[in-house]
């Protein structure tokens, strides 16, 4: 299964329909709280953000196999997970 | 109506004075010999302007650095967004600012 | 100080700063209940009300851009998307904030 790892903020709603996104068609993932990680950490992974293409600092930041989503985009994260095949 | 605000030399040129005519915070800001009269309060977060620091005819807010246009109380990174200026004559060495009558913020 | 009625006074005080740029509160108040409270908690920790949907970085002048309302400094990209990142404010002809995209500015560039 295509890795699902995240960016996110404690503080971030649309970070949390993220999750439960994942949650919801049981696909595990990890996250990494950016708000809650030391300053040096957080440096890391805004190079790290900035490097895949991010443009901001908007979260969350959601990286499914070698695919950047930055936002909360339900379809595309369907996209990319080939759930819609076979759909439509 | 007409109130005054200020001795023309009590103010020096490239600084700033706070007024309040009838309780009103206003800032005068000497700029080129002219004495500017805008509110004291970012339209932001009613942070006071006095605070804040002069570069040219813009004001930076001390809070959160939003920037104002002195002379048209526009905010320099969306004109829509203005705090009030308010007109202003010498007269025998003295600048009076007119208010409106009922002036909110 | 009392967090809900911080929330009350930040929603007075932002509400006069969105109405001339041609937005208003989300119609979604459970959205905008939980993110002006973000906002209260952020404030508290920062003493400024930042942005609970962008993260915060050690130069000024970009965190500056996301103190709430932050659209003035992001202003094609929300009008692009009729709403701001944090879907707090969204264009005053929306009625349903649930059809619009979180969409980020790198792909509204590339059209
Ligand atoms: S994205 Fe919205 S909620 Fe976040 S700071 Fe900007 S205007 Fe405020």
């Amino acid at each position: 299964m295509v890795k699902v790892f995240m960016y996110t903020l404690s503080t971030c709603p649309w970070c949390r329909k993220t999750k439960q996104f994942f949650r919801d068609k049981n696909i595990p993932f990890e996250f990494v709280d950016y708000d809650l990680q030391s300053e040096e950490e957080q440096e890391k992974i805004m190079e790290e953000m900035s490097r895949l293409g991010s443009g901001s600092m908007a979260f969350p930041f959601v990286r499914i196999g070698n695919s950047i989503v930055v936002g909360y985009n339900p379809e595309k994260y369907s996209d990319l997970l080939g759930l819609n095949k076979g759909k439509k | 109506m007409w109130i005054f605000a200020i001795t023309e030399n009590e103010i020096k040129e490239d600084s700033m004075s706070m007024v309040f005519p009838k309780g009103l915070p206003v800032l005068l800001i000497k700029k080129a010999g002219e004495i500017y009269a805008i509110s004291n309060k970012c339209a932001h977060m009613a942070c006071a302007l006095a605070g804040g620091t002069l570069d040219g005819y813009t004001i930076e807010c001390p809070c959160h650095d939003w920037k104002y246009d002195i002379r048209t109380g526009e905010f320099l990174d969306a004109k829509e967004i203005k705090i009030q200026v308010y007109e202003r004559k010498l007269t025998d060495g003295e600048i009076h600012i007119k208010i409106e009558e009922e002036v909110g913020w | 100080m009392n967090v809900e009625s911080r929330k009350k006074a930040l929603r007075y005080l932002f509400q006069k700063v969105i109405d001339p740029l041609g937005y208003k509160f989300s119609p979604d108040e459970e959205l905008v209940d939980f993110l002006l409270e973000q906002e209260v908690v952020l404030e508290k920790k920062h003493g400024i009300p930042f942005c609970p949907c962008q993260g915060l970085t050690r130069k000024r002048e970009d965190n500056m851009k996301i103190v709430c309302p932050c659209i003035p400094f992001h202003r094609e990209h929300f009008d692009a998307i009729k709403r701001c990142w944090c879907g707090l404010y969204v264009h005053k002809d929306v009625t349903n904030p649930d059809e619009l995209r979180q969409i980020p500015f790198s792909e509204i560039k590339r059209g």
